[in-house]
């Protein structure tokens, strides 16, 4: 490509390659309380569709990116399946008013629990948070991976997450 | 306590949809029910499901959505209400077995009803392991619920149903709240004043405040401002009335998630902002997004055209052309991702700058396509092969859709094509006339203009030069032929623009120069042929004018007629007709005072601009006194590939010999006309009346965008200075005089403005219609606003028009102050911002007439139309036309 014919493009964003569904699915149920992870829960599902991969959170020059994300990342390091949801480690409650209005309150909650959905795929060998607050509820300047949680590879292990 | 209370009674789908592994599963789960209050359970789920089936998107996108109840008996009714809470608050102390065991004041909070989510993840797990939203219904009315991710309780309170939309809003659609404040617009909070810097992931908030970077600048009109509104006071919430009419249109409103400031939203309401409201067509397409891979629809994607010709392209020039991506609903709507590839092939064509070259077209949902348009520039350069090939690929990836498609380019780079004009002129007797301007006649005048329209043209244009009176003889009045306009054909050119060859004399058909100078341009080879017709009278003697016309249009390539009435107040009708049927424009100068004293002259460098495509960018008139200097500012933009900074002088026994011309470039430099020889860009031109510098951009080696801005074109009268060096001295000169002149500049440009005034009749208190039509790369552009013509009245009373744009791009502005006789002189003085930023300007001269039908002697009568006012006209004036019938004998005869 010449010079002149690749002005104006921009780059790509970083989609994940498209998992096809519906497929075999990881519901993992974690608890994190005083800053310890627990796989609470792991549910094989035989087969379910999930919410398309979402594409990479990105901010402009001088903003940090905000959210709760799940990298699943193959041996490779490359992302096959990414799961965006609701930040676990926001502690606050919504309460709505009969007019609509809506308000929040901060909560003293300790703990999170959350599930986590993931296609169960044998090439995903490691699930990456990335969370923009810390779990003990503390924004964080930019959304960093928070915690790493890895796939048992042996029979025993059976693919089953853990630290 | 817990799953001892009660008894999970099984789970029913009720709303299906297709299995549950392809489908996002939503259940709604009884708490605090006893086993005979299950039917109630069962009643509220199908109010929900009445609910969830009348929102506005679920007729499209309702069918991802599979809807259960699970049905779950408590011991008990109800929830626990605390006695006491951290927020203070007191409740009935009821402890109630429930399955779930739900109670209020969670967190210290009073109104944060929720329960134990473990048993309920592991109770749908056990029912439905591909659940994916579970709404926890807990049987109380008192007011409460919670959200913990996936899972969220509610009571039933009066809107219940609407706070489940709101929180599927979020736990199924991932969407964010759109309100402005945290605890409250009256709570008194000063934390929420201006958002961090933290660019939140929800498709519909944001921090970008520049539209072609806002996350749905696809649903933002191009007429929607943005930001549509900001915050005047950004410690309090804005609570304004909306400026637009319609809360749902899509904008950047600022306000949003949890921030008076700093963070924006698409929509002036919304159920993200408010739980009673619609959601936007912002969420609806993040709802779609989310909902994608439950629906069994592959999109549809149509490229159309897959062939872009862009024709014939001059050196230098850059040309957009565009095609569009459409999403096309066939089925259920889903978005889809392209990704156009690379250009390949030859050089100069090119995505213009900041094309996105990876984007998404959301779900058509409403519409019946959504579509996305791609504009490909070719930029014409001289490589010696004037062919050029290109393409590119339109493809999506990661589906199974029958892409990729290829989109063909095809251009011709081309020299700037040649014009091929023949100057019509009139010697009639009356063009000895006097014309305003001290010391020249009329014929003076025209011959002044026309030599500098053979001065401005290209060597590759051709020019030919015919005369007429009463006579248009072949060859007798053919004064030039058609010769090619370099060096040698100018000065034929020149040589047969003299005042002996066009010594006023006879009467005038003006019919008869067209027929002429029509036969003389048949021998042209251009494309672009233009008679440029100048008159002084009216048509009196055969052949007529109408005659003409269908000789004219006979011809092929198209003969384009550009007519010019000299001095005079009010054009033949029959002369607007035919430069109307020829695509060309008739043009009056009035009398040639004050201001409109250079007003022959760049109505011929209009012409010129018109029939070679250039734009014509500045005209004021000027007046230096004895060894002043002055400059007139001249706006170049990135956006002009050549120009010619012409200046025009009132011919006097000192000018043009005492004067200097020079410019200054954007940059500062000082190009002289000494200086023009060791430039490789720009030569100079010298005319009895005229001089121009003509540039071609970039205007210096190794400074390309040095041209860019502002240029200055400096005028200095050098007569009356005592110390002169210039030998010749006498009384006038050392005295000196004013230096009458004008300034202009024509470019060939990327950046067009064409204009007319539109005449449905030309009657006293007849409506006319002022319509511009400005281009840039072939494509209509928005002017820098407000866009005004200014009109000046035949009893040179001035209006100022403010136009307004269409949706087919012209600007237009009604103007009905008629009823006065005479011309109406349109200035047009737009601006504009080019792609870079860059300031331009661009000038255009337009003339309405409103008059009443004249009876005209000799042959070449008025249209039966008139016949009868001409009727009436005769016997008023019989006396009188007699008289003038004599007159007109006696002067032939002479």
């Amino acid at each position: 490509m010449s010079a002149r014919q690749s002005r104006g493009r921009k780059p790509k964003d970083d989609r994940p390659e498209r998992v096809r569904f519906p497929t075999p699915v990881n519901r993992l149920r974690i608890r994190v309380a005083d800053g310890e992870w627990s796989v609470e829960k792991q549910v094989d599902i035989p087969s379910m569709t999930l919410r398309g991969s979402a594409p990479r959170p990105t901010a402009r020059k001088g903003f940090g990116r905000s959210g709760f994300w799940v990298d699943a990342v193959d041996a490779q390091g490359r992302v096959i399946y990414r799961a965006k949801q609701r930040n676990p480690f926001r502690r606050t409650v919504e309460l709505f008013e009969t007019s609509g209005e809506m308000q929040r309150k901060d909560s003293k909650r300790e703990q999170a629990l959350f599930d986590v959905l993931i296609p169960d795929r044998s090439d995903i060998v490691e699930l990456r948070f990335y969370s923009s607050f810390s779990p003990d509820g503390q924004r964080l300047s930019d959304a960093e991976l928070i915690h790493t949680l890895r796939r048992g590879r042996d029979k025993k292990e059976g693919g089953r997450y853990g630290d | 306590m817990g799953t001892s209370d009660g008894t999970v009674q099984g789970l029913t789908k009720i709303l299906d949809n297709g299995p549950n592994d392809q489908r996002h599963n939503v259940v709604l789960v009884a708490e605090g029910f006893q086993d005979s209050e299950q039917s109630d359970f069962n009643d509220l789920c199908e109010q929900f499901r009445t609910t969830l089936e009348a929102e506005a998107w679920f007729a499209e996108l309702g069918q991802a959505i599979n809807l259960f109840r699970l049905n779950v008996a408590s011991d008990e009714s109800g929830a626990d209400d605390p006695a006491t809470c951290d927020d203070g608050s007191s409740g009935s102390g009821a402890t109630p077995d429930t399955y779930f065991d739900a109670t209020y004041c969670n967190s210290g909070i009073r109104r944060c009803l929720s329960g134990s989510e473990t048993i309920v993840r592991d109770t749908l797990d056990a029912q439905l392991p591909e659940w994916h939203t579970a709404a926890v219904l807990v049987n109380s009315s008192q007011r409460g619920g919670c959200a913990s991710g996936d899972v969220f309780w509610t009571a039933i309170s009066s809107d219940w149903k609407l706070v489940v939309l709101h929180e599927l809003g979020h736990s199924s659609f991932g969407l964010a709240d759109e309100y402005n404040y945290w605890a409250g617009c009256s709570s008194g909070e000063t934390d929420r004043d201006h958002a961090p810097s933290w660019e939140p992931s929800e498709v519909n908030v944001t921090t970008e405040a520049e539209r072609n970077q806002v996350k749905w600048r696809f649903f933002i009109h191009p007429t929607t401002p943005v930001p549509t509104m900001v915050n005047p006071d950004c410690s309090e919430c804005d609570d304004r009335d909306n400026i637009l009419p319609d809360d749902t249109t899509v904008g950047l409103y600022e306000g949003a998630k949890y921030y008076h400031c700093g963070r924006f939203r698409p929509a002036y309401s919304c159920k993200m902002r408010n739980s009673s409201q619609d959601f936007c067509r912002v969420c609806i397409d993040g709802i779609a997004d989310a909902l994608r891979e439950f629906l069994d629809t592959d999109p549809t994607v149509e490229v159309i055209p897959t062939l872009l010709e862009f024709g014939d392209v001059a050196h230098g020039l850059t040309m957009y052309r565009s095609f569009e991506i459409r999403n096309v609903k066939v089925g259920a709507p889903v978005s889809v991702e392209i990704d156009l590839g690379a250009i390949a092939g030859d050089a100069g064509f090119s995505y213009p700058p900041d094309t996105e070259t990876t984007f998404r077209i959301p779900a058509p949902v409403f519409e019946s396509h959504l579509s996305w348009t791609v504009y490909v520039a070719f930029t014409s350069i001289d490589d010696g092969t004037p062919d050029a090939f290109g393409s590119l690929v339109v493809d999506t990836p990661g589906t199974a859709i029958d892409l990729p498609r290829t989109v063909n380019l095809s251009a011709m780079a081309v020299e700037p094509p040649p014009v091929d004009s023949v100057l019509v002129m009139d010697r009639s007797d009356s063009m000895d006339g006097a014309t305003g301007v001290p010391g020249q006649m009329k014929i003076d005048l025209a011959i002044d203009a026309a030599q500098l329209y053979v001065s401005l043209l290209k060597d590759n244009d051709r020019i030919g030069v015919v005369r007429y009176n009463d006579l248009a003889r072949d060859p007798q009045d053919i004064l030039l032929g058609m010769r090619e306009a370099n060096a040698t054909g100018k000065s034929l050119a020149n040589s047969a623009l003299t005042l002996t060859n066009l010594t006023p004399d006879g009467m005038t058909s003006i019919g008869g120069g067209i027929i002429l100078g029509s036969s003389v341009l048949e021998d042209g080879t251009a494309d672009s042929r233009a008679l440029v017709v100048l008159t002084d009278g009216i048509q009196n003697t055969d052949p007529d004018i109408p005659e003409a016309t269908t000789e004219v249009q006979t011809k092929s390539p198209e003969q384009r007629v550009f007519a010019v009435g000299l001095g005079l107040n009010q054009l033949e009708d029959r002369l607007d007709q035919i430069a109307s049927v020829t695509n060309g424009t008739a043009q009056i100068t009035g009398d040639l005072v004050d201001q409109k004293e250079f007003l022959l002259q760049k109505l011929y460098v209009q012409i010129l601009s018109d029939v070679s495509d250039e734009a014509f960018v500045k005209d004021p008139k000027q007046m230096a006194l004895p060894g002043e200097k002055q400059s007139t500012s001249v706006y170049i933009g990135e956006v002009d590939v050549s120009a010619d900074f012409i200046v025009v002088v009132r011919q006097s026994r000192l000018f043009p010999k005492y004067m200097t011309v020079w410019l200054e470039a954007p940059d500062g430099t000082v190009i002289q006309p000494s200086d023009v020889g060791s430039l490789p860009n720009v030569t100079l031109e010298q005319g009895q009346s005229h001089l121009y510098y003509r540039w071609q951009f970039p205007a210096f080696p190794g400074r390309p965008e040095a041209h860019i801005g502002r240029w200055q074109v400096w005028v200095r009268n050098n007569s009356g200075r005592p110390n002169s060096t210039i030998a010749h001295r006498d009384d006038v000169y050392h005295r000196g005089e004013p230096l009458y002149y004008t300034v202009m500049s024509k470019a060939r440009s990327d950046f067009r403005l064409d204009g007319r005034v539109e005449q449905p009749s030309h009657g006293p208190g007849s409506p006319m219609n002022i319509v511009l039509r400005p281009t840039l790369y072939g494509l209509p552009v928005a002017l820098n606003e407000p866009v005004t013509v200014e009109v000046t009245r035949p009893d040179s009373v001035q209006r100022t028009l403010t136009l307004t744009r269409t949706s087919d791009g012209l600007y237009q502005a009604p103007f009905g102050e008629t009823a006065l006789v005479g011309i109406y002189r349109v200035l047009a003085d737009v601006t504009a911002t080019t792609p870079k930023g860059h300031h331009i300007t661009r000038t255009r001269t337009m003339t309405g007439t409103i008059f009443v039908p004249v009876v005209t002697g000799g042959g070449g009568g008025r249209g039966d139309g008139d016949d009868r006012l001409v009727e009436v006209l005769k016997a008023c004036c019989e006396e009188v036309g007699q008289r003038l019938d004599e007159i007109l004998r006696q002067k032939r005869d002479c």
